[in-house]
């Protein structure tokens, strides 16, 4: 807000804006802070208008600039008003090239401010904790009762170790107005000990609460604003956490989401009410066995004590814990990293992807600035005259150059400006979009990142004291004559507009360059056949185990799930699956094909799938060979399956696949099955993954195994239905109201995530490539017009002793492709260095992709040779006459 | 009458709010008078914006008081309408009134 005091002070004078400052003050009722800055800034913007019109007004008058004018107020005496007025005029004259100028460091100094505020949010502050470099993981699950020697173990080294469970799906918190879902970190006592920050209301679990196991809950501050709308009242108050009665103890601080990224943790409860909490099977792990590993663990390094140095001693205590106490799991105890480096999922991918947009946004601002640097250079060579008469009229080198000095910084406090609400744009913007690691832009908190903006704007503002003080200042010391003369300056070896013009091409080539190949990439990975038909298919994913039900009642359930909705008219077909090609997830399990020998190449493991009957319909997977489940496949008929095509390949390359028998573990031993179908490759998980072998079990015959898991319901609804989501859900809930459904949304959908970072990629550099191209055509242009006026005399001369037009139009196009010509090959370099960075992002794409290559090289000529044209052809038409006279 | 010496109908509202709040006329009272009496919303700028313009003109002339509590330290700048904004006032009224003169039927009928 101070600065919004300042400006009023340079606009009016001090003790006036002071007055003005009084009055906002009084308004608000005389809390100084409380006044909006939005009616200072309103106040500002009203005076500044009001100063541009008056010296517009003034400048119809006379020339003479510097000459104070009768009718000025009194308190405009200070010559930095004048200097800053003096400034915007020159702006007003010339409004194409200070628009282009603004324009550029606004669009240059704005895409760096947001994806700095991006990078902020997701790699710098991750964990909004004191000290957070001392915070350490291991990438290692650990049971309960490792965990506790492991703590005990490494007292040396830690202040503490803390353990929790993430729920991987939300549990349900209700009070008696509504109940939300909230993904929850079941935690030991010292976890928020560990992370040494405060609660923003009541307390923290403490380790008094988890022996006691109280039902007490912390609640995110997200959820404590968008729940409880800020409430303090709400300490103490009761809710239902899955349906068992708990008391809010606290509220975590803002900003703090639980300890991943790509998450936003919502509640915080004791890990010893894990039982009575978690939902299905998860809840029937038991603290008290090394059996299973379960538990993320997270310590506080003691002050001064090393990574490494913490990492060899723990490493040695679990090994002195193994030979104590022989623990399968503690074996691969895996490296420390710290809690900040494992918050963000495929740290290496997202960090790529990040340094990757920065590089690029980093090149638009080059372009920018480039950009500026040539505006700023053709206008101090028109204004050499200007500057020479102000010499002789008696202004001091010091007063010229605090004049250019001061358009200079008015030209990148303009862009900066600009760029505030360029980069809000681009962060609105891109917020529904995901990066890889499925973050979601929009969950990230970012904030404009100040530090950037500032930063951004000081290398604008630098650039622009460069390349419009600089010249300018070398300008102001040959003798004025020669500058009023209007002659050009002796021409040296380096001709700074030209060098500019060839970084900017090249620049913009390496940039429109990687947009395509994003670009092409998307487009590929929206070809990859799929295997299967996502249009119309609708999915959902069932809880059925947090509700009570046991592997009977749930078979039962979900045969009238199917009924119920395939006797809806919008529905073709219904199917369980515990997995649906795209959504991930997947089993393994060992097997061997009856009469052969397992090669050394051939896998003895399998991914496998438990499915209804009805899912190779629903989803139009194809069946190559035999027949799909039916009906008739269910408990105590004969074991079938079905292998899809990659399998079939491996083992059955004859291709005599059905009838062959399979065995693997069974309810009772080993289990016998025979092949009755060979189903089309799908896509698991990965558009970019290679097909690997598969098998599909028939979900009646192996409800004993996979009864109350998390299962996806898959429905494929006629073309053009509507409401069908709506429909599902209101036909699931007739059967059970209580059942949880979630993640209900359309496999296109799930389409569109998977292709993301293509997505990502191709919209912001297609974006920054298109926003350089215009910099650079703009760049282009600049450079021709500012040599065609440095040379109007010689065309001139040329034309008098009888060069015609197409002479002319050669001898400008020559100087105005010279920064082409010579920008292409620097662009081609950069290019292929650009695209060995982003190869990781474009799967199926040869990074120096040849297509892409001669499109973006043609795109990139042709916009500078469209833009050397017009002050070509002027150049060529002038009347010779007028040429010569016009010095 | 030449341009400068026009008074537009905005600077005739804020002359006119100086006017009528005699010795208490600083920017809050001056944007309050005008919002009361206009019945209008008009911008805080807008009026600082106009009182420049009036004082380049020499219509207003303008004395700091001291500073207060209440307005965080700072002083207020009182506004008084000089003989010559009085002039002009009169001028543009007389301009008004000899236009009005004789159109209320006129308004009437339509």
């Amino acid at each position: 807000m101070r600065a919004a005091t300042w400006l009023i002070g340079r606009l009016v004078g001090t003790p006036a804006a002071q007055a003005i400052v009084g009055d906002l003050v009084e308004s608000a009722g005389g809390h100084g802070s409380l006044w909006r800055s939005s009616e200072a800034w309103r106040v500002v913007f009203s005076l500044m208008s009001y100063q541009l019109r008056r010296s517009g007004q003034e400048d119809q008058g006379a020339p003479g600039p510097l000459r104070p004018r009768p009718g000025m107020p009194e308190h405009s005496g200070s010559s930095a008003l004048q200097d800053v007025r003096f400034a915007l005029r020159i702006f007003r004259r010339r409004p194409v090239s200070t628009a282009v100028a603004i324009l550029s460091l606004a669009l240059g100094i704005g895409a760096n401010t947001a994806i700095f505020s991006l990078l902020d949010g997701i790699l710098l502050r991750p964990l909004p904790v004191p000290r957070p470099e001392e915070l350490v993981t291991t990438a290692t699950v650990f049971s309960f009762p490792d965990y506790e020697d492991l703590r005990d173990a490494s007292t040396d080294e830690l202040t503490g170790l803390a353990a929790w469970s993430a729920s991987s799906r939300p549990y349900s918190l209700a009070t008696d107005n509504g109940a939300w879902p909230a993904l929850t970190e079941l935690t030991t006592g010292n976890f928020f000990d560990l992370l040494e920050f405060r609660p923003a209301a009541g307390r923290f679990l403490t380790l008094d609460d988890e022996s006691r196991r109280l039902p007490v809950a912390v609640l995110s501050h997200r959820l404590w604003q968008s729940a409880f709308y800020g409430d303090p009242l709400v300490i103490g108050s009761d809710v239902r956490v899955n349906g068992l009665p708990a008391t809010i103890i606290g509220v975590a601080p803002p900003g703090f989401r639980g300890t991943r990224v790509n998450r936003s943790v919502d509640l915080w409860m004791p890990l010893s009410l894990h039982a009575q909490l978690a939902p299905g099977s998860f809840g029937r792990l038991r603290l008290d066995s090394r059996e299973t590993q379960w538990l993320r663990v997270m310590g506080r390094l003691r002050p001064n004590t090393g990574l490494a140095q913490a990492e060899a001693s723990m490493l040695a205590a679990a090994t002195r814990l193994l030979e104590q106490q022989p623990s399968p799991y503690l074996e691969d105890f895996e490296s420390l990293r710290t809690a900040t480096q494992a918050a963000i999922p495929r740290e290496e991918e997202v960090r790529g992807f990040l340094t990757l947009m920065i590089a690029m946004v980093a090149v638009a601002l080059l372009v920018a600035c480039t950009n500026v640097a040539n505006v700023l250079l053709t206008r101090t060579t028109e204004r050499r005259r200007e500057i020479g008469l102000r010499m002789v009229l008696g202004a001091s080198r010091g007063r010229l150059v605090r004049q250019l000095f001061i358009e200079s910084l008015l030209l990148s406090l303009a862009g900066g400006v600009a760029a505030l609400f360029f980069a809000r744009w681009t962060l609105a913007s891109v917020h529904l979009l995901q990066i890889p690691g499925r973050i979601v832009l929009g969950d990230v908190p970012t904030s404009i990142n100040a530090t950037t903006l500032a930063f951004t704007m000081a290398v604008a503002f630098a650039c622009s004291l460069l390349f419009g003080v600089g010249p300018a200042l070398a300008g102001t010391r040959p003798d004025p004559a020669r500058m009023i003369n209007g002659s050009a300056p002796r021409r040296g070896n380096w001709n700074a507009p030209v060098t500019l013009a060839t970084i900017q091409v090249g620049l913009t080539l390496a940039l429109v360059f990687s947009g395509g190949l994003f670009l092409r990439s998307l487009s590929t990975v929206l070809e990859v056949p799929l295997g299967f038909d996502p249009t119309d298919v609708y999915v959902a994913s069932v809880d059925i185990g947090v509700v009570g039900y046991d592997n009977d009642s749930a078979a039962t359930f979900r045969r009238e799930a199917l009924a119920g909705l395939e006797s809806l008219p919008t529905i073709e077909r219904a199917a369980w699956g515990v997995f649906v090609p795209v959504q991930g997830g997947m089993r393994m399990e060992s097997f061997r094909v009856v009469g052969h020998e397992l090669q050394e190449e051939e896998p003895g493991d399998v991914a496998l799938n438990y499915v209804s009957d009805g899912f190779f319909e629903a989803l139009r997977v194809p069946l190559l060979a035999g027949r799909a489940f039916a009906a008739t496949d269910r408990e105590g008929t004969a074991p079938v399956t079905i292998v899809n095509e990659a399998l079939a390949d491996i083992f059955f390359p004859s291709g005599d696949t059905v009838g062959a028998r399979l065995i693997m573990p069974g309810p009772a031993g080993i289990l016998e099955m025979e092949i009755i179908g060979v189903a089309g490759n799908t896509k698991r998980r990965d558009l970019r993954e290679e097909s690997s072998p598969y098998l599909y079990l028939p979900l009646a015959q192996w409800n004993w195994l996979v009864g109350t898991d998390r299962m996806k319901i898959a429905v494929r609804a006629t073309p053009g239905a509507a409401d069908t989501i709506d429909s599902m859900r209101q036909r699931l809930a007739q059967i059970d109201p209580a059942l949880p459904i979630t993640e209900l949304r359309t496999l296109d959908d799930q389409l569109f995530d998977q292709a993301m970072p293509q997505r990502v990629g191709a919209t912001l550099l297609g974006m920054f490539g298109a926003l350089a191209l215009v910099l650079a055509a703009v760049g282009v242009y600049g450079v021709v017009a500012a040599a065609m006026l440095s040379r109007v005399r010689e065309i001139g001369i040329r034309r008098a002793v009888g060069a015609n037009d197409p002479d002319v139009l050669r001898l400008v196009l020559r100087r105005g492709l010279l920064p082409v010509v010579l920008g292409l090959p620097l662009g081609w370099f950069l290019a292929f260095a650009v695209a060995r960075l982003i190869a990781g992002f474009l799967p199926g794409l040869s990074p120096t992709d040849p297509t892409t290559f001669v499109a973006a090289t043609v795109l990139v000529f042709v916009a500078s040779a469209v833009a050397c044209l017009p002050p070509a052809l002027r150049a060529a038409r002038r009347d010779p006459v007028t040429a010569l006279r016009s010095d | 009458m030449s341009r400068s010496d026009y008074l537009g109908e905005f600077e005739q509202m804020v002359l006119l709010s100086v006017l009528r709040l005699g010795e208490n006329a600083y920017g809050v009272t001056v944007h309050e008078e005008i919002r009361r009496t206009a019945g209008r919303e008009v911008r805080r700028g807008a009026v600082y914006v106009a009182l420049e313009r009036l004082q380049a003109k020499g219509l207003v002339s303008s004395t700091f008081g001291s500073p207060s509590t209440e307005r965080g330290g700072r002083a207020k700048r009182f506004y008084t309408v000089e003989a010559s904004g009085r002039a002009a006032l009169r001028a543009s009224r007389d301009a008004l009134m000899n236009l009005w003169n004789g159109v209320e039927p006129e308004l009437e009928k339509l």
